[in-house]
């Protein structure tokens, strides 16, 4: 009720504003209008002149344009233009990289000579940095950050998507295209591997989820990486810190932007699976022969409720033979019998979907008072074909301040958001479709009986329950966030407090609701799937954080500055998780608790509460601003610890050198801008275990079972909890090296650093398992991180037929590892686990020779019937030849330790490596051209044993059959190739940790590499002079594509997976054990078509 | 200045004592263990955990004879079929030695709770209870392990310790059960869901039933002291029929009073039948509580289509109380005659003539679902809504009355003190109630011994196997029971194939209830056209004809079931020996 309430006066409120805008701007326009058109029909006449710099050089390829017009050009190698300029009143704009740009009047003059300053350069930009900003030539630590502009390129509806491959190290992976998808950010590579932890994300100096964010309020975003930049932040940015900025309130009459857009979207990848019956259950056949050794035996059933028997496949040859013939009979026992050729993907999944995006905000105000508003509306339709996957979100912020004398001023940042989101669902479990049409959706099962009823197996492959539209999963988000501060300034620049208070709320509701659903096995025979089931679960968080700090920037001379800074932080949160769940709706067509009547309902409550505290205190000193110093500390606590564990200090320190700024580099100082290194060290806290993880606790509950006539509450053992548990510890070492050159035309920063994670919260060590509990966590490993990061930047501005051609190219590299260098847990350095030594990601896998020739190669060949190929392991032609790494006879993992691996070594290294990310970027006469390339340099993926789309019928004889797979396998009697990639076709050869696919092997190592054209953006500003004739201030026209072309390594030999979405299947859905790679919401790429009017 | 930073220094030091306080966060929801076992609701609530982690699942009880003597199925188990060594074998995980640590955990922690004595030995009794069960599978599994009686801790270096013996587990086992029949209350809730003083003494009788005569007939393990054992059966089997108060369900309808233990729809029909049900899973629709068995009995595919073998259908007696296989055609008897006059409980367990559903529409045995046709109904309900959906709710009875007096009968006999007071006591009001004449054997059965038990020869013991065959056929016992007669023999292909029943001969149309409507016909090739109504058993390398073109149908599968001696023991998990190598040595034959 109130979702529906906030989304009604939200629309209302945007509806209202834009009727007032549009209305009261339509006098204005048709009053311009005269006046325009008599300028364009004035005479012309030539301008020359010379433009050069502070030193009196000239500049060549400044650019010389009539302001107001395309009209221009640019100075040639002696610095001098020439130009047609209309007569009477004209002024002229000139501007070149890195100086100030001039506006002159040329009054009637035929020469005019300027001289251009030098601008203030990027290095003076200010960067957000912890409770405060700097001078980008000031910083020491290791941060990073990009402004909204580079956002803008990217129109996608959430701020992460935006961000992914932007700044170096800000690792960010979607694992699928799904519109809701979120994901946590991190930093810098491996964090920890025991309590976990990612960036600390920060919105306007709170803690928040991007989600919530309007991605067009963003102002700026900044990566605090190492531990120096982020060492204000405490336990809570261990991991680094993001900090987004959003827009703040501009004085001046009002500014209105409206941006609109729509947007289409499909598959990256879509599966391609044989969908011909006959072919399929051919396969089939083989599969299952090749594992039952060819006895000659024949299923009963394909999967457990398709009956299969010889007279149905010879009648299934029969049909394919003659595809006139019905694909649906009704057998001896009264039963239907299918003959399908069902395509059940292209049943589930809509070529095409669209969804659009409205956003409206403005900003103004006085010197007293100052505002900024903005509102958006979002929409994107599901893929899914029924029941879709409807999201809708709602956006609304309000930010205001207030100077009330000169010294005090009181800000407020007002935040709502809703989201809504319906998904369908199979009506008798929580798995994926995907998967489930692995199990269910053969070819030649069909969607539908004769009589219009659903058949047995398209509800239990999904697509049957997605059709009915009745099981589905509705989640609901509101987010309310308020944020009141004020600054205050009893000495002007020397005296600095800062507080603020922030509340924010966050509703999270997700209800599931099943119900049954009838198919036909024959005529007169049904049977039902499903259950009469609704569940909701409800997140309810009351957040509170408070900020206070004081800034002390005494005066020292010119030489000397000092910066001072203390501050306290305190953060609460209050969480309440409630969960019921009941049977056997009375009125199905009313899902509601109380309108049920099973028994075995459940009510929970459960808390999740937190509070963290922490004092803090930084310096910052410089002198001649050439040798910059840092030191910082906080002192950290935190309810998640036992009382006496609760506290810890964590200090840092960074220095910094501009070299640059030396006399010595003075030759340089006509082209070398800046020449900085940079060193920082420093170690933070990790709290990030679950709270009450050290109280031994006894969990009440229901029974499951009827006992005395009923359920009864029940109890039973606490966990083992750990001896002791206090803060894992990181610590990080960085060097950097900002250059820029040409003015800010060319920027390289080089940053190296390694971080020891120690006393990781883990595993307790592996423990006979008569303990009948599993080993208590304690803070038991070490972690080494090594990394570094590379960005070169390069832009410029030529002249094309006198018109100014600016372009601008950036790259960035960047890099990680992380190996354990501690781990009490593993004595036997199992390599099932962690280990001593490993280096995060390692893939222990076989090698494998090729395909076995003849019996006689087998028969002389090492002992591999512990790797099963078939219910009597029987090896045969066309199996895969392992080899005998160490020469005992025998193909076996040893002991899987490190010491006795037996046939195993590392074949690879599962983690993303060399991320690199490439910006291109153009503009010409009001056109603008971006790209944006993403990508892994370098993954192993070796693809999990339910990765039904890679594996096929090797996975489950009713499994997909990928069309990759057709004519390059090794078939008994039909294809014996020996260079054919895929071995003897058999079952469950990779459907299990032990059988000769499902154990990692090199041949079946992917190549998970890629490069992907994430975005490429055209866009279209209107020329001002058009633009004052109907008074607005800018007009752009804009289609942006996402995602429209990939290259990776996959391909080779798989083309059913999107390469960044090969983990495993969507959290959002009951999972399988992390195997499930591949089954998720599908990736999608899109076109949008926008327009953004400021007026 | 001073005093702004004055303000800010206190408001940092308010900020600071105020969330000192706001750093101790407990959970609404879960009780803290330090406070607990104070009162006998908490000893209560907390009893319920061991029913949670050790009552027996519906599949192990109704599909457990799966794997035994008396029925094929599709596909038998890959224990049986085939290459199985210590890295398939389960049964050893964190997840299975919980239920044990929970108790020995209550068993630490009850002690100190301020109660009466009674009453804290009667829930001590509850968890010594559970742990007697849960260390007898673990022996029936294992043989020799590990034997706790505390919550251990990760330093305990009991957890590296070796197995102790068999002799010395069962022992504790036998103490146990034995403080649970004696401390354990003896009133019985309404629907025999609780455990009380009886079902303690009735678990108690078939422990010791089963170490005793695992005893008496692994004589490889060279133990002596079997008769204790039979002895301890005995008694507490026999104080159960003496003081228990249970008796047989019988109302006179021998037709089907067997069956309604078993297809007792609901909770509220559960106090019935308690007079005999001891223990039992409750089902309830209003509460969600159902299974599957009546879809799983009679799904082509949603089941492993568990079809009664034809010697095990062979020892139903005739109601006169004669013996079937001293026909001389008993093996050559066309269905529908073949089931004409037997023991009513065999009508009652598999589908015959005269079985309707619900819908009063005939149910001949469906050679859709059986294998043999030998179509198993016991655990079936009527309605046919049921085939193709799991909500049934029919209640399963997990310890009866009836395997109390076979266990009795059974000790006694081992014991050498069976005779006709005993066969009064126990076999005679079975037979009464499944309507066959009571007489006793005059004679060894050699049938009996033929096709199942050589090397007895005790007329009363064998009448006795008959007899627990049949009452409690498909209630999950078997596979124990042919362990401790060490009869695993009988698991395998070569002595007891998938044989069905006699066929006369091929390409004729059979009916099999009588109804005067063909229900079946064996061919090679669907003949076109097809008589409607018939389902065409099609012979090929799955099913096969005794004798080619007649004789018993046998669900081949290719595969080969084999038995070797060592399997009476499954092998240590590796992953056990991985983390104790003092688990060693392997059992024999498993290295």
């Amino acid at each position: 009720m109130i979702d529906k309430i906030l989304k009604q006066s939200l629309l209302f409120c945007l509806g209202v504003t834009i009727f007032f805008l549009f209305g009261s701007r339509q006098e204005a326009y048709s009053n311009s209008y005269q006046g325009a058109t008599a300028e364009l029909s004035q005479q012309q006449k030539s301008v020359t002149g010379t433009i050069l710099d502070s030193d009196g050089l000239p500049l060549i390829g400044a650019t010389v344009q009539v302001e107001g017009t395309t009209v221009g050009t640019t100075t040639d190698l002696d610095g001098q233009y020439e130009l047609m300029v209309p007569s009477g009143s004209v002024r002229l704009v000139f501007s070149y990289i890195g100086y100030e740009s001039q506006t002159i009047d040329l009054a009637g003059r035929a020469v005019l000579n300027v001289t251009l300053k030098e601008s203030a350069s990027e290095l003076d930009e200010l960067v957000v940095i912890g409770y405060g900003t700097a001078k980008r030539r000031d910083l020491i630590g290791a941060v990073d950050h990009i402004t909204s502009e580079s956002l803008e390129k990217r129109t996608n509806p959430s701020v992460t998507r935006s961000l992914q491959g932007q700044i170096p190290n800000l690792n960010i992976t979607m694992r699928d295209g799904k519109p809701s998808r979120e994901t946590s950010y991190n930093v810098r590579g491996e964090t920890s591997i025991g309590a976990g932890g990612s960036a600390l994300i920060l919105i306007d100096g709170v803690e928040g989820d991007p989600s919530t964010l309007n991605p067009q309020d963003v102002e700026s975003i900044s990566v605090l990486k190492d531990a120096s930049s982020a060492a204000v932040y405490g336990a809570r940015g261990t991991f680094g810190v993001v900090l987004i900025t959003t827009k703040r309130a501009q004085k001046g009459s009002v500014k209105v932007n409206y941006n609109g857009n729509y947007s289409f979207y499909t598959r990256t990848v879509e599966p391609s699976v044989v969908t011909n019956g006959f072919e399929w259950t051919t396969s089939f056949m083989n599969a299952y022969d090749g594992y039952n050794d060819y006895l000659g035996t024949y299923p009963v059933t394909i999967n457990n409720i398709f009956p299969f028997t010889l007279e149905w496949y010879d009648e299934l040859k029969r049909r394919n033979e003659n595809p006139e013939l019905p694909k649906i009979r009704v057998n001896n026992n009264g039963r239907y019998e299918y003959f399908g050729n069902t395509d059940w993907h292209a049943l589930l999944y809509k070529d095409w979907t669209h969804g659009t995006e409205h956003n409206l905000s403005l900003t103004g105000g006085s010197d007293v008072a100052s505002y900024y508003l903005s509102g958006r509306y979002f929409t994107q339709d599901g893929i899914y074909r029924f029941g879709s996957d409807d999201l809708k979100k709602y956006n609304l912020r309000g930010k205001g301040r207030i100077e009330i004398n000169e010294k005090l001023s009181v800000e407020n940042n007002f935040s709502i958001d809703n989201t809504g989101y319906h998904y369908p669902l199979i009506s008798y479990t929580d798995d994926l479709v995907q998967r489930n049409m692995e199990h269910q959706g053969f070819p030649v099962a069909m969607m539908f009986n004769p009589d219009g009823s659903y058949t047995h197996s398209s509800l239990y492959n999904g697509v049957g329950d997605f059709h009915q539209e009745n099981s589905y999963q509705d989640d609901n988000t509101l987010n309310m966030r308020n944020t009141v501060g004020f600054t205050y300034t009893p000495l002007a620049k020397k005296l600095i407090f800062k507080g603020d208070f922030t509340y924010s709320y966050r509703d999270y509701q997700r209800t599931r609701v099943n119900r049954y659903h009838e198919y036909s096995e024959g005529p007169g025979l049904t049977g039902i799937r499903g259950q009469s089931l609704r569940r909701m679960w409800n997140q309810e968080t009351n957040y509170y954080a408070t900020n206070l700090t004081a800034n002390f920037m005494p005066d020292l001379g010119e030489d000397h500055s000092l910066n001072l800074l203390v501050g306290g932080n305190y953060e609460a949160s209050i969480r309440r998780n409630l969960y019921n769940r009941r049977d056997n709706y009375l009125y199905p067509e009313k899902p509601n608790f109380i309108l049920m009547d099973g028994e075995n309902y459940v009510m929970e409550e459960r808390s999740n509460d937190w509070a963290f505290l922490g004092l803090f205190a930084r310096a910052n000193y410089s002198y001649l601003g050439r040798y910059l110093l840092e030191v910082s500390s906080r002192y950290d606590g935190s309810s998640k610890f036992p009382l006496n564990e609760q506290w810890g200090i964590f200090p840092s320190a960074s220095v910094g050198w501009r070299l640059s700024d030396e006399p010595f580099m003075q030759p340089a100082s006509h082209w070398l801008d800046n020449l900085k290194l940079r060193f920082s060290v420093g170690t933070l806290g990790n709290g990030n275990v679950s709270p009450y993880s050290y109280l031994e606790l006894m969990t009440v509950q229901k029974t499951s079972l009827l006992l005395d006539g009923g359920f009864q509450t029940m109890t039973s053992l606490p966990s083992l909890i750990p001896d002791n548990l206090t803060w894992e510890k990181a610590t990080t070492y960085n060097a950097g090296l900002d250059v820029d050159m040409f003015k800010s035309r060319f920027n390289i920063g080089v940053d190296i650093y390694r971080r020891n994670t120690t006393d990781m919260y883990v595993n307790g060590p592996d423990l006979p398992q008569v303990l009948g509990a599993s080993a208590p966590k304690g803070n038991y490993a070490d972690l080494k991180t090594d990394g570094w990061e590379l960005t070169i930047g390069w832009k410029d501005q030529l002249s094309i037929a006198d018109k100014p051609f600016s372009y601008n190219v950036k790259m960035m590299v960047w890099d990680n590892q992380s190996w354990i260098t501690k781990y009490l847990g593993n004595e036997n350095n199992l390599l099932s686990s962690y280990y001593e030594g490993q280096r995060i990601g390692d893939i222990w896998g076989y090698t494998i020779e090729g395909l076995f020739k003849d019996t006689e190669e087998i028969a002389n060949h090492a002992d591999q019937s512990r790797l099963a190929v078939s219910r009597a392991r029987i090896l045969l032609p066309g199996d895969l030849k392992f080899k005998d790494l160490n020469d005992d006879g025998e193909i076996w993992h040893g002991e899987n330790t490190l010491d006795d691996h037996g046939d195993l070594s590392i074949i690879g290294n599962s983690q993303q490596r060399y991320h690199f990310g490439v910006n291109l970027g153009g503009n010409y006469s009001g056109f603008g051209l971006s790209a944006f390339f993403q990508g892994v340099g370098k993954r192993d993926w070796y693809p999990e044993i339910e990765s039904g789309y890679f594996w096929g019928h090797y996975n489950r004889p009713y499994g997909y059959y990928p069309t990759d797979q057709v004519g390059n396998m090794w078939i008994e009697g039909v294809n014996e190739d020996p260079n054919a990639y895929w071995p003897r076709l058999r079952t469950y050869l990779s459907n299990g940790r032990s059988k000769p696919m499902g154990v990692k092997n090199d041949r079946f190592l992917q190549n998970a590499a890629y490069v992907r054209l994430k975005s490429l953006t055209l866009d279209y500003s209107l020329p001002q002079e058009l633009l004052t004739k109907v008074k607005m201030s800018a007009v752009r026209f804009y289609c942006t594509g996402e995602n429209l072309w990939t290259w990776t390594g996959l391909t080779k030999h798989t083309t059913n997976f999107d390469p960044e979405v090969i983990e495993s299947g969507d959290p959002d859905q009951a999972t399988n054990d992390n195997q499930e790679h591949g089954y998720s919401y599908p990736m999608l790429k899109n076109i949008t078509f926008g327009v953004n009017i400021t007026f | 200045m001073k005093r702004i930073l004055q303000y800010f220094l206190l408001m940092a030091l308010i900020l600071l004592y105020a969330c000192e306080g706001l750093l101790e966060k407990e959970p609404i929801h879960q009780l803290s263990a330090s406070e607990f076992f104070s009162s006998e609701s908490d000893l209560e609530i907390y009893s319920y955990s061991f029913y949670e982690n050790g009552l027996p699942s519906v599949d192990n009880i109704a599909k457990g004879d799966g794997t035994s003597d008396l029925a094929a199925v599709t596909i038998p188990s890959t224990f049986l079929t085939g290459v199985w060594s210590s890295t398939d074998q389960g049964g050893w995980g964190v997840g299975s030695w919980s239920a044990l640590r929970n108790i020995n955990y209550f068993l630490e922690k009850a002690e100190k709770t301020p109660v009466p004595e009674a009453v804290l030995n009667h829930y001590i009794g509850l968890a010594r209870y559970w742990r007697a069960v849960f260390y007898l599978e673990k022996v029936q599994t294992f043989g020799a392990v590990p034997w706790y009686e505390t919550a251990l801790h990760p330093g305990d270096p009991d957890l590296y310790k070796g197995r102790d013996s068999r002799e010395f587990v069962m022992q504790k086992v036998l103490e146990d059960i034995t403080f649970a029949a004696t401390h354990i209350r003896e009133n019985k809730d309404t629907y025999s869901t609780l455990v009380n003083r009886y079902t303690a003494l009735a678990m108690k009788s078939r422990i010791c039933l089963y170490e005793g005569t695992y005893r008496k007939y692994h004589t490889e393990l060279g133990l002596t002291d079997a008769a204790t054992w039979l002895r301890e059966a005995a008694d507490a089997a026999r104080e159960v029929m003496d003081n228990g108060g249970y008796s047989l369900y019988n109302t006179g309808k021998p037709e089907s009073d067997y069956r309604t233990l078993f297809t007792s729809e609901e909770l509220s029909k559960l106090p019935a039948i308690s007079k005999e049900v001891i223990l039992a899973r409750g089902m309830n629709t209003d509460s969600r509580i159902w299974h599957s068995l009546t879809w799983n009995f009679n799904s082509a595919t949603n089941g492993s289509r568990w079809s009664l073998l034809k010697p095990f259908v062979n020892t139903y007696l005739m109601r006169d109380g004669s013996r079937f296989t001293d026909k001389d055609d008993y093996d050559q008897i066309e269905f529908l005659h073949e089931m004409r006059s037997r023991d009513y409980r065999l009508s009652q367990t598999v589908r015959t003539e005269g079985y309707k559903r619900s819908t009063g529409a005939a149910a001949p045995p469906d050679f859709a679902v059986t294998l043999t046709g030998y179509h198993i109904m016991k655990w079936s309900l009527d309605d046919p809504k049921h085939d193709g959906q799991g909500f049934s709710t029919n209640s399963i009875p997990i310890i009866r009355y009836a395997e109390v007096l076979l266990n009795y009968a059974e000790a006694k006999a081992e014991l050498g003190e069976f005779g006709s007071t005993e066969w009064n006591l126990t076999i005679k009001p079975l037979r009464d109630r499944a309507g066959v004449a009571s007489t006793e054997p005059q004679d060894a059965d050699s049938y009996l011994q033929e096709a199942f038990f050589p090397g007895v020869t005790d007329k009363y013991l064998l009448e006795i196997r008959r007899e627990r065959g049949i009452e409690l056929c498909f209630e999950g016992l078997r596979y124990e029971d042919l362990m401790r007669w060490k009869r695993g023999e009988l698991l395998s292909s070569a002595k007891m194939p998938f044989k069905g029943i006699y066929i006369p001969a091929k390409g004729v149309n059979y009916d099999l209830n009588g109804d005067q409507q063909a229900d079946v016909c064996v061919v090679d090739q669907l003949p076109s056209p097809t008589t409607p109504g018939v389902k065409y058993v099609i012979l090929g390398s799955n099913m096969t004809l005794t004798e080619g073109d007649k004789g018993h149908l046998v669900w081949g599968w290719g595969v080969t079931r084999k038995w070797e001696e060592k399997m009476y023991l499954r092998p240590i998990p590796e992953t056990a020996i991985t983390l104790n190598q003092n688990l060693l040595p392997q059992n024999e034959g498993w290295d």
